[in-house]
This record gives C-alpha cells, sequence and structure tokens, in this order.
C-alpha cells in the first residue's frame, strides 16, 4: 500500500520543526472540536462542553512538548532511514550500471586489485621490516656499538674484549652494555650438523630484555674462561630437532665435540640480524684468555641500552670520552680511535630500508597510474552518460544527490578493487620474501614474518577509499557539472572542451610516472648488469662448494688436520664427474680474517700504519682449480710442508698497496713470530662484497697454516645436488665426527650475493612495476585518443568533405597522442632525475642522471605511445563523410 | 490516575493497536472505541492516549498520515504496520496467559 511517508518522500516534504509543532497543535484541536460537538449533541452547554473535554483530556500543555518531543525522535530515525534506503537505493543503480558494462568494470577492478594489492603486498614487508618493533623489551633504547678509526665510518670494526670491558665500567649514559659474535657449531656426536649460531656475552639476553619460554638465559659467569658449557636453543630450532620437548632443559648434547648443557629455549619471535644473523644456537664467548686480553685484537660486536633519560647525542659524547682517556692509556693499540653508536634497528634493518623505500614508492606510483587511468575511464564514461544524467537533472535530481550517486559507484569499485587487491596481495606478499635467498632474509629481522595482518588490512582499506574518492571525484564533479550547465542542449554531441584538457593531463601525468618507474627499472638493470660484467678474477662457472669442519675434540694436532685434508681430498678426486679439487679456509666472496705483519727491511712502522692484509690458507691445486691466474713466481708446490720454510703468495693488489716497484718475489714477511717468504703473485679476487675494492690478499700453503675448517672447490660437470650425496659418503667414510654445510654451486653463491642481489631484488619488482605501469599508460593513451576521434567523428566528416586526405586527418590525430607522449616523457624526464639522487647508493657502475637510460626510456615511450594512437587514428581517416554527418 | 498511567502503559498500547486493527483510525475514534467497549471502565486521559500513539508511531509499529474525517475535517489517521501487527499478536497472547493465571491464582480460595 502507497504510505503517505512514501509519498512525502517522494515529493521531497521535509519534516521541519515548525511542521511538527503545527501537526501536534492540528490533532489536539481536531480530538477537543470533536469532543465538544458530541457533549453539545448530548445537551451540554457549550462552556460545560469545553471544560469537560479539557479536563478528560489533561494537561493539554504538557501533552503538546511531549508529543512533539516524540515526534521530532520519529523524523529523525526517519531520515536516517531514508538515507540508508536512498543509499541502498544508488548502490543497486551502480551495480545493475556496472554490472551493464562488463568490460569497462572488469577493467577497473583488474587495475585497482593490482594496483591496491601491490601496494598493500609492498606495505606489508616495509610494516614487517621497517615499522613494527624489533622483538625485544622497549627496543628503541638498544643501540649497536662499533670502533671506528679516526672517526671513518668506512674504519669501523668490531670492538676488543677490554675496550669492551672498560665500555662497561666507565660509561655514564648506559644501563648495561653485552656483547656477541656469530660462529658456526657443529651440533650433534655422530652425523653432526653445521648450525649458524652466535656467541654472547652472559648478560646479553637481560639488556636486550628477552625472557625464554622454558628454562634460563644465561648468568653471570658462564662467558668466564673455563666456565662450565652452557647452551640456548632457538625456538624453531628446538621444534625441529627437539620435537618441541618441554624436558629437553638440563640435557646434555655434542656441542663441537664436547658436552654443554640445554639451558633454556628463546621465544618463537625472537630473532638477531648482523653478525647473528640466522644464529640458532646461542652460547656464552668461549675465546681463551689471551684473545681476551689482546687490547688490538677486534672481534666483540657490542650492544647496548641507554639509561631512561639519555639521548643518543649524550650518549656519542660519553663514549667519545671514554675512548679519548683509552687511547691516551693505551696509545699503541688506542690512538686514534673512536667509536660510533648507531640505534639498533638502523644497524639491523638500515641496509634493506632505502631498497624498501624505494619500493614502496615505486608501488605507489603504480597505483598513481591505475587511479589515473580509472579516472580517466570514468571521465569517458561520464561524457558517455551526459545525457542520462542531464535526464535527471531535469527530474529534479540535485547535484549533491547526483555526486552521491557517482561517488557511491566510485566507492563501491574501489572498495571491490581493494577486496580482490587483499586476495593479490596475500600471494604477492609470499612471492616477494620467496624471492629473498634463506640466507639474506634470516639477515632482515621481521621479513619471514610479513602477511596481511590488521594494520596491513586498514592501509588497504584507506587506499581504496583514497584511490575511490581520488579518481571519483573529478569525473564526478565534472559531470554534474557540465550536466548542469549545458545539460540538454549539449547532450549527446559531447564537449571535448575542458573534460578533454583533463583527460590529456591525465594521461600525460601517467606518462610521466611511468617514465619515473622505466628510468629506475632500467638504471637497475645497468647496475646488475655493470656487476654481472665484474670479472671475478675466478671462474664460478662448474664449481661446487660446501665446508668441512672437524670435531676439535679428535683434531688437536696440525698433523692429523693435515692427513685427514690429504685423504679427503684423495678420495674426492676418485669420484666420477671430479675435474679438480682445491681447499681454501674461505672461499672468495666471503669475508675473513686479516693478519697485521711486517715487510723485512722496511723501517718497523708505527701501531696504526701496520700493514695489514686478508689472509686465506689453501691448498696447492686451489688456484688451479678456481682458475686464479698466476702473474708471477710460483704456485704452493708438494715440497712445502711444515717441514720446510713459510712461503706465501700474494695478489695483486697486495703488490700494489705494499711493495710497488719492488720484484715481489723472494721479499720476506714477518708475521708475529714467523718470516713469510712471497713466492708468488696471482690475479685478484673479491673478497667480501664485489663492488668493494679488492683488498691485499695473503696466501698461505695449507700444510704450514691447518684449520679445522675448509671449504672445498671442486670443479665439476655436475650440479650441486648431484654432487652432495657424494661429498657426503666421501665426508663419512673418512670421518663420521665432520659436519658438512649445505653444498652449492658458486654461480649460486654468487647470484645470491648482497652485492646481486641487492640489485636484482628491486631490479625485478621495479622493473614488473614499470611493466605494469606502462601497460596501464598504454591503455590510457589509447582509450582517451579513441574516445576523441569518437567525439570528433563528425568534425573529421566534414573535414574530409571540404577535400582533407585521410594523410591529414591521420596526422591531426597524431598529434594529440605525440602532443600528450612529448609531454609526459618531459615531465617525467625531469621528474626521475630529481629522484634519481636518492636511489644513488643503490645503483653501481651508472650514474642517477645517464643520459643514455633516459633516452632510451623516451624512446621506448614515444614508440610504444605513438603506436597506441596509430589505430584510432587509422578509424579517423575511415571516415565516410555521409554517415558523420548524419548521425546526431 | 497519573499513578494508573504507568501500570497501564504496556496495556494501553497493546488496546490502541487492537483498535486500530480493523483499519485506519483518527485518535478521537480510537478514545471513544476504547470507553465505549469497556463500557466506561476503563478511564484514560486522552492525553496519555496520544502519548501511546506518538510513541507506537515512534516505534514503527503504527504509520500516521492527515486525511478527512467523516465530517470533512482534517484528520491524523493512524494505521496498523505489519510489524504493528505482529507485535499486537504476541502481545494479545501473552497478556491472555497472564490474565488466565492471574485469574486461576485468584479463583484458589
Amino acid at each position: 500500500m502507497p504510505s503517505f511517508n512514501g509519498i512525502r518522500r517522494l515529493l521531497r516534504i521535509r519534516t521541519t520543526p515548525r511542521s511538527i509543532m503545527r501537526d501536534v497543535d492540528d490533532e489536539m484541536r481536531f480530538h477537543l472540536q470533536m469532543r465538544i460537538e458530541d457533549l453539545m449533541r448530548n445537551g451540554h452547554s457549550r462552556d460545560d462542553a469545553e471544560r469537560r473535554a479539557t479536563r478528560e483530556f489533561g494537561d493539554v500543555a504538557a501533552a503538546r512538548t511531549e508529543l512533539a518531543s516524540i515526534d521530532r525522535r520519529t523524523a529523525r530515525r526517519g531520515q536516517w532511514r531514508e538515507w540508508f534506503a536512498s543509499l541502498g537505493q544508488d548502490v543497486r543503480f551502480a551495480l545493475r550500471g556496472l554490472r551493464a558494462r562488463p568490460a569497462f568494470t572488469s577493467t577497473i577492478l583488474i587495475t585497482l586489485a593490482l594496483g591496491i594489492g601491490a601496494n598493500a603486498a609492498i606495505f606489508s614487508v616495509v610494516n614487517a621490516v621497517l615499522l613494527r618493533p624489533l622483538p625485544y623489551a622497549r627496543p628503541d633504547r638498544l643501540v649497536h656499538l662499533w670502533e671506528t678509526f679516526e672517526s671513518k665510518v668506512e674504519s669501523r670494526s668490531e670492538a676488543s674484549y677490554p675496550d669492551y670491558l672498560d665500555w662497561r665500567a666507565r660509561n655514564k649514559t648506559f644501563a648495561d652494555l653485552a656483547g656477541y659474535y656469530g660462529s658456526g657449531f657443529i651440533f650433534g656426536g655422530s652425523q653432526p650438523l653445521t648450525v649458524r649460531g652466535a656467541r654472547v656475552t652472559a648478560n646479553f639476553f637481560d639488556v636486550l630484555g628477552v625472557h625464554p619460554v622454558i628454562g634460563r638465559t644465561f648468568t653471570t659467569g658462564e662467558d668466564a674462561v673455563g666456565a662450565p658449557r652452557v647452551v640456548l636453543l632457538t625456538y624453531g630450532f628446538w621444534e625441529r630437532q627437539f620435537g618441541a620437548d618441554r624436558n629437553v632443559v638440563g640435557r646434555s648434547v655434542t656441542l663441537d665435540g664436547g658436552a654443554v648443557t640445554i639451558v633454556g629455549v628463546l621465544p618463537k619471535e625472537f630473532v638477531f640480524g648482523g653478525r647473528g644473523a640466522g644464529a640458532e644456537l646461542w652460547a656464552p664467548i668461549d675465546r681463551p684468555a689471551p684473545t681476551r686480553e689482546a687490547r688490538g685484537n677486534h672481534w666483540l660486536n657490542v650492544v647496548g641500552r641507554l639509561q631512561d633519560g639519555a639521548g643518543l647525542q649524550a650518549v656519542r659524547t660519553d663514549m667519545s670520552g671514554v675512548m679519548r682517556a683509552l687511547a691516551v692509556e693505551f696509545p699503541r693499540s688506542n690512538r686514534g680511535r673512536d667509536s660510533q653508536v648507531v640505534p639498533l634497528q638502523d644497524e639491523l634493518v638500515g641496509s634493506v630500508r632505502p631498497i624498501l623505500i624505494l619500493l614502496y614508492g615505486a608501488v605507489v606510483v603504480v597505483l598513481l597510474v591505475a587511479c589515473v587511468n580509472v579516472a580517466n575511464l570514468l571521465l569517458i564514461r561520464g561524457a558517455d552518460r551526459q545525457r542520462e544524467i542531464a535526464v535527471r537533472v531535469a527530474l529534479g535530481a540535485g547535484r549533491g544527490r547526483l555526486l552521491r550517486q557517482l561517488l557511491t559507484e566510485s566507492l563501491l569499485l574501489s572498495v571491490c578493487g581493494g577486496l580482490l587487491g587483499l586476495v593479490v596481495a596475500q600471494g604477492a606478499v609470499r612471492f616477494i620474501v620467496g624471492l629473498v635467498p634463506a640466507r639474506q632474509a634470516a639477515a632482515i629481522p621481521g621479513l619471514l614474518t610479513a602477511g596481511l595482518d590488521a594494520r596491513v588490512v586498514a592501509y588497504a582499506a584507506l587506499i581504496s577509499l583514497a584511490a575511490g574518492l581520488g579518481f571519483g571525484m573529478v569525473p564526478a564533479f565534472r559531470a554534474t557539472k557540465s550536466a548542469l550547465h549545458d545539460a540538454l542542449k549539449n547532450a549527446g554531441r559531447g564537449a571535448i572542451g575542458g573534460a578533454g584538457r583533463l583527460r590529456d593531463m591525465l594521461v600525460i601525468g601517467e606518462l610521466a610516472l611511468t617514465v619515473i618507474l622505466m628510468s629506475g627499472a632500467l638504471l637497475f638493470g645497468r647496475s646488475l648488469m655493470s656487476l654481472l660484467s665484474i670479472n671475478p678474477g675466478f671462474r664460478s662457472a662448474q664449481i661446487v662448494t660446501a665446508t668441512v669442519v672437524l670435531p676439535a675434540s679428535q683434531y688437536t694436532t696440525p698433523p692429523s688436520m693435515i692427513a685427514f685434508f690429504q685423504r679427503f681430498s684423495a678420495r674426492l678426486r676418485q669420484e666420477p664427474g671430479v675435474e679438480g679439487v682445491g681447499f681454501t679456509s674461505r672461499m672468495p666472496l666471503d669475508f675473513g680474517n686479516s693478519l697485521g705483519f711486517r715487510i723485512a727491511g722496511q723501517p718497523e712502522p708505527s701501531p696504526e700504519q701496520t700493514p695489514t692484509a686478508s689472509y686465506r690458507s689453501v691448498t696447492p691445486d686451489y688456484f688451479q682449480t678456481l682458475g686464479i691466474p698466476l702473474v708471477a713466481g710460483r704456485s704452493f708446490g708438494a715440497g712445502d710442508d711444515a717441514s720446510s720454510p713459510n712461503v706465501g703468495v700474494v695478489n695483486r693488489a697486495f703488490v700494489a698497496a705494499y711493495l710497488g716497484k719492488l720484484d715481489p718475489i723472494g721479499q720476506l714477511l714477518t708475521i708475529r713470530n714467523d718470516t713469510v717468504r712471497i713466492v708468488g703473485v696471482v690475479g685478484d679476487v673479491p673478497i667480501g662484497n664485489l663492488e668493494d675494492k679488492i683488498p691485499p690478499t695473503l696466501y698461505l700453503t695449507f700444510p704450514q697454516n691447518p684449520q679445522m675448517a675448509m671449504a672445498i672447490a671442486i670443479r665439476t660437470k655436475s650440479d650441486a645436488a648431484q654432487m652432495a650425496p657424494i661429498i657426503r659418503r666421501a665426508l663419512a667414510d673418512i670421518e663420521p665426527a665432520g659436519a658438512l654445510t649445505p653444498v652449492t654451486s658458486m654461480d649460486d653463491l654468487l647470484g645470491q650475493s648482497p652485492s646481486i642481489f641487492m640489485r636484482r631484488f628491486p631490479l625485478f619488482l621495479v622493473g614488473a612495476f614499470a611493466i605494469t605501469a606502462l601497460l596501464l599508460a598504454v591503455i590510457g593513451i589509447y582509450g582517451v585518443v579513441s574516445y576523441s576521434v569518437a567525439q570528433r567523428m563528425r568534425e573529421m566528416g566534414i573535414r574530409m568533405a571540404l577535400g582533407a586526405q585521410p594523410r591529414n586527418l591521420m596526422t591531426l590525430v597524431m598529434r594529440h597522442g605525440g602532443f600528450m607522449a612529448g609531454a609526459g616523457i618531459a615531465v617525467g624526464v625531469v621528474a626521475a632525475i630529481l629522484l634519481g639522487r636518492f636511489a644513488d647508493k643503490l645503483l653501481y657502475g651508472v650514474r642517477p642522471s645517464d643520459p643514455l637510460t633516459y633516452m632510451t626510456v623516451a624512446v621506448v615511450l614515444a614508440v610504444v605511445a605513438i603506436g597506441a594512437t596509430i589505430l584510432p587514428a587509422r578509424r579517423a581517416t575511415r571516415v565516410d563523410p555521409a554517415t558523420a554527418l548524419r548521425t546526431d | 490516575m497519573a499513578t494508573d498511567l504507568d501500570l497501564l502503559q504496556g496495556t494501553l498500547d497493546t488496546l490502541v493497536l487492537k483498535t486500530l486493527s480493523w483499519g485506519p483510525r483518527h485518535g478521537y475514534a480510537v478514545a471513544r472505541w476504547i470507553k465505549d467497549t469497556s463500557d466506561g471502565t476503563i478511564l484514560v486521559e486522552d492525553r496519555a492516549l496520544y502519548v501511546s500513539l506518538h510513541r507506537l508511531e515512534e516505534r514503527g509499529w503504527v504509520e500516521s498520515q492527515w486525511g478527512l474525517s467523516e465530517n470533512n475535517r482534517k484528520a491524523k489517521y493512524y494505521e496498523l504496520t505489519s510489524a504493528g501487527r505482529r507485535h499486537l499478536a504476541q502481545k494479545a497472547a501473552d497478556f491472555t496467559t497472564y490474565a488466565k493465571a492471574v485469574f486461576k491464582i485468584l479463583q484458589t480460595s
């Protein structure tokens, strides 16, 4: 039944406070009049009737107020209901409209899902790594400390143990300090595993504020020389190796060949990056007394918790004071030395921050391009709908009502796009995290926990709404404005003027954004190419490697180690497919230790000028196996054994740094109390990062410098997976208690090294974003040009009728596309060069203002953009003047 | 009378709804019907009756609209909504159960 309120709504009659009061009065008056008339009909006098009626009614004034207040409440409720009802109407209407144009709708939804999904995915990584606090108590009060030499950041090193003890004793700004260093462990007696671990001072977990889930952490004195050996398990290791057995505390396990007592299990969320990255076992420091007493021996990473109220600046001043005093007291070891204090979060995730910020910036650009595209589609659609809108205006729809209708549609799109985006993000996060090699991932606290949490969902909701308003607002205003102005006058003929310019601007904007992304991707691509073109100085192809660690308890003498490696080497050589075997204490790209030495015949240098070199202990066939060229002299030979004079081989950088024009062969080096004669010079091989300057390197021969842990380099045509069981079996046959690290190919190690990875990772993602943006931009420019051609059919027809050649018409259309492409490229290149400065540190071998890069991008984009306008341009030339003029 | 109002409110609402169950009526007609049908037993201030009508409207059990009375005057007509009809059925059932129970207790000597 048609209700009165419905009619009221239809006629847009508003209930006002005044009308409510009037209605109440009217109703009461009617009642009283009726009663009075009834009473008078029954023989009462008028006065009497009035009195009786009023008495029966009760307090008229009070009733009036009370009824009015009830009615006001009813009216308010009605308005809300009406608002929701019309919203529902808008939503239904929008849904019907969107469903009627599946191509239009799905284009927009896919665009938004990709834009929002990529955004939410990158944001969830940013959230996990940069925004979520480290899993320690009040992590913002934690710092990492380094020693520096002459305050140069690149000279920073670990602290020496005596310095650390003095820092603890003398500082005035720390609540406490603790130390740690990364360390490999051999876990288990038979079939042992190599396990990454870390060694810490006893108070380490107290300083971090980390409490174990079961058992305890370390107690004072457990890090002393000769203390009973104890170990803490990480949660993951406990689950994997002990099946999460809660009775594990107090159990004795074999670690590095000796018995160690498990004292506790660390919480699940505990992670540590830096030098403790990926550590699964945590034990107290175990360096012998002489190492702990040497002030010139730097091996301890130090973390500190600031006192309440102490700022970073106060701590730096405090530490400088302490270091100055130490320099005076111990000039031999400490002259020129200072300290560096870095917030712990910066230290642990600082290196990935620029990459994440860059990726986040890139993904925001993609979203902007997506929004611009959607806005353009809506603008075009809005122009098509002018007649519909005009009709609605004529029927009395207000501008506000129309705006709401159009915004409802765009918000509906963005909400659906956002929901799809979350689905995209869910998969994308896993994918992005999966791109990071396990070793790198372990060094980035929080990365592996990246996922869709409440914050990410809230973020996705926020950007969806912002996007919906952003891309919906302009077309909606535009549509309703023109509707009000030239409503029926112009409808159907399409006004190109203002809306056309706006569409052009949007396309120029998205082209510019695309230029930025493409330039970024290209710069990373060129960095990666420069890096890959670095001749590493050795052949990485067909090299398989792993590290063997011998149990310390059984291999106590040099001859035992030498004997093992000789047998092991001989055994491996017999295996099928093995073409060469060499051993080294550290593979290329691995950091290692340095040692100080003195060159015989040169004056004794001051302590801080003591020449140092990275050193490696290698077997004679190592150079040949890895293809490291011999430049001068000879390599190590079988005759260089423990009983013969010490010999060494140096690299070219060593000669350049320390020997100048001297003939390197025959030079004598004094290392501690030994003398080493240089017998040969080999080519440079990177130590640590691929792009770093190669340091002077000294190779010593294994028989004269035996070690318990050696990396095997095997040259073979088999891959790592095929070689792994062979190597494992060979080791088990000769030394069952020996442990082996995972077998990998040298090519994989190279590809996963931070130098390569830190470029390949952003290159991959920025490249993917750039391609997405390019695709969207092409769709954008194509859409706008096609639309304007469709709108100008009549004009084209007239031109044609007046004698214009198809070529002229094509030029006309192409000029439009060319103008947009040119303007977009120009704006984009300028913006990219300005932004490029921020990415400088991430690049290698290419400057952020590299002209070739921008030229390439400009040409590619110009070609693609013009290509996108050819199709509509050809359509313009096929206009039949008669038909074009007849339309409308 | 005022003291009895609270006691009566729920009951009054039900009576009003019942009055409207045969079709739209204005307030005066509702008042007359209640008085006449109860043979004057139920004495209610008209004010209370109107408060009841307006509350019922606020709750969405009745709807009102202006119309013309039998003697061609502008009068506000009230009509049950379907929610109101359901509510009435519920209330009537409740009340009958309640009344039966009270009656049963009073019957036991």
